[in-house]
């Protein structure tokens, strides 16, 4: 909050405001020389190659060509008639909008069940946040393994109980729905992790305060106190997973390579087939940019609720 | 409003006792104040009352009913934390709101959309607005309403957590340490809002602090606590003019009293730097005593024999009065006096001087307990000696 005695400060400058000019020339000559090597690799590493990727979407370049046309938009208008993108564009956001809402309402739930207990939180703990520290290349595997429909923990387990086994990752209506469980088994643990840090942080006299106030159910102390205090680490969960989950690859890419019939082609492994299989750099970098689109979408919408919520 | 009774409470954290068997009888409508260095017990104390913690051993009881079963929102307390325990996502009204709507309304009532849809909870929503704008006005924070904890100053917040407290009708108003957090002036102010809040409330207040000035000004009773121990409970005055306990005489006013080691001589009075004090203790002859007196009944003169002596180390100019260090041989604590300013114009650091004071000023204490021992003048009492 500004002061009066800043204010004042403030609006006794212009008496000496030529003075101040030119010192303020100088002190920025400083800030931008200070900033400049952070600047520069900024530009190097993060915007250079963004608009290289913008500038090669417009022309018709295929890796391992010497030469290439300037096309304009043919990329994009060429998405509109790909099936194979419409399909991925759909399966990426339905990913996006199954993983996200599950993991960081299991997440949530998980942190407080086990913050709750009043031994064994240390183990709980580490068995959920294992998905985390492992390859999720090597879990993959692993997965494949349990929904092996001949010799798969899961299937035998449905067998046992007299369900059809199938086989989960090469059906069309299955592959998709088993890469969420697997996302959401992996994004949990991390989620739970950064809620339990926000859940510590929670003052305990808010909760006492509360009790005297009359409000000793679990239901008023979650909607009371618990969850509005979670809410900029739940902001963050949810934009952090959405980011994630826009980048769902390794288990399609181990599991399923987006079948069968693109049954669970996400938009990183087209674009990865795109430009690694078929050689189709250009198309490519298109589909970057409707990724980096996506991204830019999240953190926009991430800063304006960010804006809104300024009570802590 | 109730009178709250502490019966036989005990309270350990793992191998430590920090309470060893409270008692306390505090009478409906009485400002009780628990005063007593850092880590004795005194939140611990209010906790247990509040049912925030559960005692070992011993009863509460509130308005004569056993509250030991009940949880802490059946007790109707209201309790002012340390820290205020503001809700930083609502605003003050809302804040102010909280113990009405828990209390007033249903689970579903407070839902948003059924607020505006049954008139009903509309018409209990508006009594509760009304309450808050009454206390608010009260406290005189209703034009801050609308703002967020963050958004306000230490004092202002206090008010807030205040007007939470008093939204309803409690039982009793327990606080602990409410004026910690705020910078001095401020605090000596709101220590006359808090006495008129109470003489206006006429609820029963328990306060918890540290700070003696605070139990001084603000209490109808002072409890005095140390290491789990209530060793004193009495209205201020007594407490500070006949504590039972060294440590109490210690604890209680500023600047400290002023103790002196002594020895009970064959007479039965005092010998202390060699030099016989007209008072006798009930204590044998030989028998180690510590002398309490408070600086401003301490006065200055000239150095003579038969008088204690001590030499100036410091001038405190307090305007009206003179605060004056003085270090004694012999004594390994300095001395202080309070003095009228104008009784000390040609008084210089370094010189000699001798003390004065009335034999019926010197508190006697016990050398090894720190009991208060009685004690009597020597006959003939003389109105003034010079000790
Ligand atoms: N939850 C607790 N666990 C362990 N020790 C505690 C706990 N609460 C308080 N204590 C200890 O009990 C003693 C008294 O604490 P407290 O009642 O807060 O003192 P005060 O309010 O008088 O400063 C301190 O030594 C403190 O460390
Ligand atoms: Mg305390």
């Amino acid at each position: 909050m500004p002061s009066s005695d800043t204010m004042t400060f403030g609006s006794a400058m212009p008496a000496v405001s030529v003075h101040r000019k030119r010192r303020s020339l100088a002190a920025h000559a400083t800030a931008y020389a200070l900033s400049a090597p952070a600047l520069f690799l900024m530009g190097l590493l993060l915007i250079g190659p963004v608009l290289v990727v913008l500038m090669m979407s417009f022309t018709d370049y295929s890796l391992g060509n010497a030469s290439f046309e300037w096309v304009g938009l043919a990329n994009y208008a060429e998405m509109l008639e790909d099936d194979v993108f419409v399909k991925a564009i759909g399966n990426t956001l339905l990913y996006v909008g199954i993983v996200v809402p599950a993991s960081v309402f299991l997440g949530l739930g998980t942190a407080m069940l086990i913050e709750s207990l009043t031994f064994g939180r240390a183990f709980w703990r580490a068995v959920y946040f294992l998905p985390v520290m492992a390859t999720l290349m090597a879990m993959a595997i692993v997965w494949e393994f349990m929904l092996n429909a001949r010799f798969g923990m899961i299937s035998q387990l449905l067998t046992l109980l007299g369900l059809p086994a199938k086989n989960w990752l090469q059906e069309t209506s299955t592959a998709l729905p088993m890469l969420m469980v697997i996302g959401i088994w992996q994004a949990l643990g991390f989620n739970m992790v950064l809620f339990m840090a926000g859940l510590t942080s929670i003052p305990r006299d808010l909760y006492e305060a509360l009790e005297l106030d009359g409000g000793s159910s679990s239901w008023s102390r979650f909607w009371t106190v618990t969850w509005p205090l979670l809410s900029p680490v739940t902001l963050f969960v949810v934009v952090i997973t959405a980011i994630r989950s826009f980048q769902v690859f390794d288990p399609v890419h181990v599991l399923t390579k987006g079948g069968p019939n693109n049954a669970s082609m996400v938009l990183i492994y087209q674009l990865y087939q795109e430009g690694f299989d078929f050689f189709r750099s250009a198309y490519a970098a298109g589909l970057t940019v409707v990724f980096l689109v996506f991204i830019f979408a999240i953190t926009w919408v991430k800063s304006r609720v960010m804006e809104k919520n300024v009570h802590y | 409003m109730a009178a709250v009774g502490i019966h036989a409470i005990q309270k350990s954290f793992g191998s430590t006792d920090v309470l060893k068997s409270i008692d306390l009888a505090i009478e409906d409508g009485e400002f009780m104040t628990l005063v007593g260095p850092s880590g004795c017990g005194k939140s611990t104390l209010l906790r247990i009352i509040a049912g925030l913690e559960a005692q070992d051993a011993g009863s509460i009881s509130i308005g004569g009913k056993a509250v030991d079963d009940r949880r802490p929102s059946a007790r109707n307390l209201a309790m002012v934390f340390q820290s205020y325990a503001l809700y930083p996502h609502l605003t003050v009204g809302q804040n102010i709101a909280v113990p009405l709507r828990m209390r007033n309304l249903s689970m579903t009532e407070r839902l948003p959309l059924v607020g505006r849809l049954s008139p009903k909870a509309a018409g209990k929503k508006v009594e509760i607005d009304r309450q808050v704008r009454r206390v608010a006005e009260q406290l005189d924070i209703a034009h801050l309403l609308d703002r967020k904890p963050k958004q306000l100053s230490g004092g202002q917040r206090q008010r807030v957590a205040v007007g939470r407290a008093m939204v309803r009708d409690p039982n009793v108003f327990l606080m602990d340490e409410p004026l910690s957090n705020l910078d001095a002036k401020l605090r000596v102010h709101m220590r006359t809002e808090i006495a008129d809040l109470h003489r206006s409330l006429g609820t029963t207040f328990i306060y918890v602090t540290h700070d003696q000035a605070e139990a001084m000004t603000m209490s109808s009773r002072i409890a005095v606590m140390m290491e789990g121990d209530l060793i004193q409970v009495a209205p201020p005055a007594e407490v500070y003019d006949d504590p039972a306990d060294i440590r109490v005489a210690e604890f209680i006013g500023s600047p400290k009293i002023n103790i002196l080691s002594g020895i009970v001589t064959n007479q039965g009075t005092v010998g202390c730097n060699g030099v016989e004090i007209g008072i006798q203790p009930d204590c044998p002859a030989g028998a180690e005593v510590k002398l309490g007196v408070r600086p401003e009944k301490l006065e200055i003169a000239g150095p003579a024999p038969g008088r204690l002596t001590a030499e100036i180390r410091h001038l405190e100019n307090l305007g009206p009065d003179m605060l004056v260090h003085l270090r004694m041989r012999d004594e390994a604590d300095p001395i202080v006096a309070r003095c009228p300013a104008e009784n000390l114009r040609t008084a210089r650091v370094g010189d000699q001087v001798g003390l004065v004071f009335s034999p019926g000023d010197v508190l006697v204490f016990d050398g090894t307990t720190g009991l208060r021992q009685p004690s009597r003048f020597a006959v003939p009492a003389p109105e003034k000696i010079h000790a």
